[in-house]
């Protein structure tokens, strides 16, 4: 994002409006464009009086900045296969039974998430810790296309410089994998600038209305009453099982 | 995504927020997907959200019901509303079960709260996703209080310095928490942001200052 110099009149309407704190009032109102990940807010909300506040066509790889920080950017002038940050995940799992039994199960680690940010090469430190505990990346997730090695978890290099507003890498994992993999990533999040929020997307076993999961989180003293979970009701037509059943 | 997911909750703040998600699944059952949420934006509309929209349709603080149903287009993802209490989060669940339109149904809220809720509609959940909390740096985040208002736009659209904003403008007379709380609401384009709670927050972090 820029500001024209000729239009802007200096009154500072626009500075509280960044999540990045990335505009900035030093003898006029600049934007550091290391900062700026082109969420679009300043251009979109501050309704700037003199419509000073423009963007300009982006290429890679400052695109991917663009492609994951503003949520009505297309994945223009980049090289990945699905919009968006993430997937359909828990949201439609009663249709698409993507996590269909209580184990395996799947993570997802939202890099910079809350309010914070990160740099691709944050999120490859932990792309890198999760991999050799991840039985697969989620294909549909649009980092997934960035893994460049599935098997190390490294990313395009080309990318790793920028910075965008948050990123979700998406995988599946065995439960018995979950306590020591944790353990690694406890380790990274020492090691990293920035935050993450994590998350363990799981099957209820519908007889008991329970998971093996939460006995593991209980057992590792993460309380859950601090963030909002979020739970499939099971009202989505037609259920997987069904699908699998009559072949649909 | 996981936009609704990782909502901050301060002790007073565990049982007034609610999101349900309506979503169906991308070449399974989104077949006239405008036609559906049309019936499915009725049906959240007629318990009297605090927000509601999606991503292509707009938010309800810049949006009538109606404006909302005409911007439906076939790539809209998904539809929200957000509901203050938990009485009416069951309400909703009953009439979503009854009408049984067909997409999935998703509600963000602590987890266990929800599943009491779901229980008393009749529902029995059929999968989670639990969130695990904030990892990292975490001395580089806003404060909690600043952080409950922040994280209800996943897309993490609403700056902490906007709402700090806020609060000196109530503080100073120069708007109302009701007014601040519909322009912090304005840049979420998913029409996920509690404008009730967010009202309630920052007349509390003004009354602070």
């Amino acid at each position: 994002m820029y500001i024209n110099q000729k239009k802007c009149v200096n009154c500072g309407r626009c500075i509280p409006y960044c999540p990045r704190s990335a505009i900035l009032n030093n003898n006029g109102i600049t934007i550091d464009l290391d900062l700026c990940v082109e969420c679009g807010v300043c251009e979109k909300f501050a309704k700037c009086p003199r419509g000073a506040i423009y963007n300009v066509h982006l290429e890679a790889p400052r695109a991917y900045r663009k492609a994951f920080s503003d949520p009505f950017g297309k994945h223009e002038n980049t090289a990945l296969k699905h919009s968006g940050r993430g997937t359909e995940e828990v949201k439609t799992n009663d249709v698409t039974g993507v996590v269909s039994s209580v184990d395996p199960v799947s993570f997802a680690i939202e890099m910079g998430r809350p309010s914070v940010g990160s740099t691709f090469a944050d999120l490859e430190k932990l792309s890198m810790t999760v991999a050799p505990f991840a039985i697969g990346f989620e294909v549909n997730n649009p980092i997934t296309s960035l893994i460049v090695d599935k098997k190390t978890g490294k990313i395009e290099p080309s990318v790793l410089g920028e910075s965008i507003m948050s990123a979700i890498i998406e995988f599946s994992c065995a439960l018995k994998d979950i306590k020591p993999m944790l353990m690694e990533i406890e380790k990274t999040s020492k090691q990293i600038d920035t935050v993450f929020s994590m998350c363990i997307i799981c099957r209820v076993d519908e007889e008991t209305n329970t998971t093996p999961v939460r006995n593991i989180i209980d057992e590792l003293g993460i309380d859950v009453d601090q963030t909002s979970a979020k739970t499939n009701m099971g009202l989505g037509r037609p259920r997987y099982e069904d699908r699998i059943k009559g072949g649909i | 995504m996981s936009h609704t997911l990782h909502r901050v909750k301060t002790e007073n703040g565990k049982t007034n927020d609610y999101v349900v998600l309506i979503m169906p699944a991308r070449g399974i059952n989104n077949q006239n997907c405008v036609e559906v949420f049309c019936k499915y934006l009725d049906l959240l509309a007629s318990f009297h959200p605090v927000n509601m929209g999606g991503i292509g349709c707009g938010n309800m603080v810049l949006n009538t019901l109606e404006e909302m149903k005409a911007n439906l287009k076939p790539d809209v993802p998904m539809v929200h509303g957000v509901y203050k209490d938990r009485d009416t989060l069951i309400e909703v669940l009953k009439a979503l079960k009854e009408s049984d339109y067909g997409y999935s149904v998703v509600v963000s809220g602590l987890v266990d709260d929800v599943d009491c809720c779901a229980r008393k509609a009749g529902i029995q959940r059929h999968s989670m996703d639990l969130s695990l909390g904030i990892w990292g740096a975490v001395e580089k985040l806003p404060p909690k209080d600043i952080l409950e208002i922040t994280t209800m736009c996943g897309h993490a659209l609403i700056s902490a310095n906007l709402v700090t904003k806020m609060i000196e403008d109530i503080k100073a007379g120069r708007t109302t928490a009701k007014k601040a709380a519909v322009k912090l609401a304005e840049p979420c384009a998913c029409g996920i942001f509690n404008t009730d709670k967010a009202e309630a927050l920052l007349n509390e972090l003004a009354a602070k200052v």
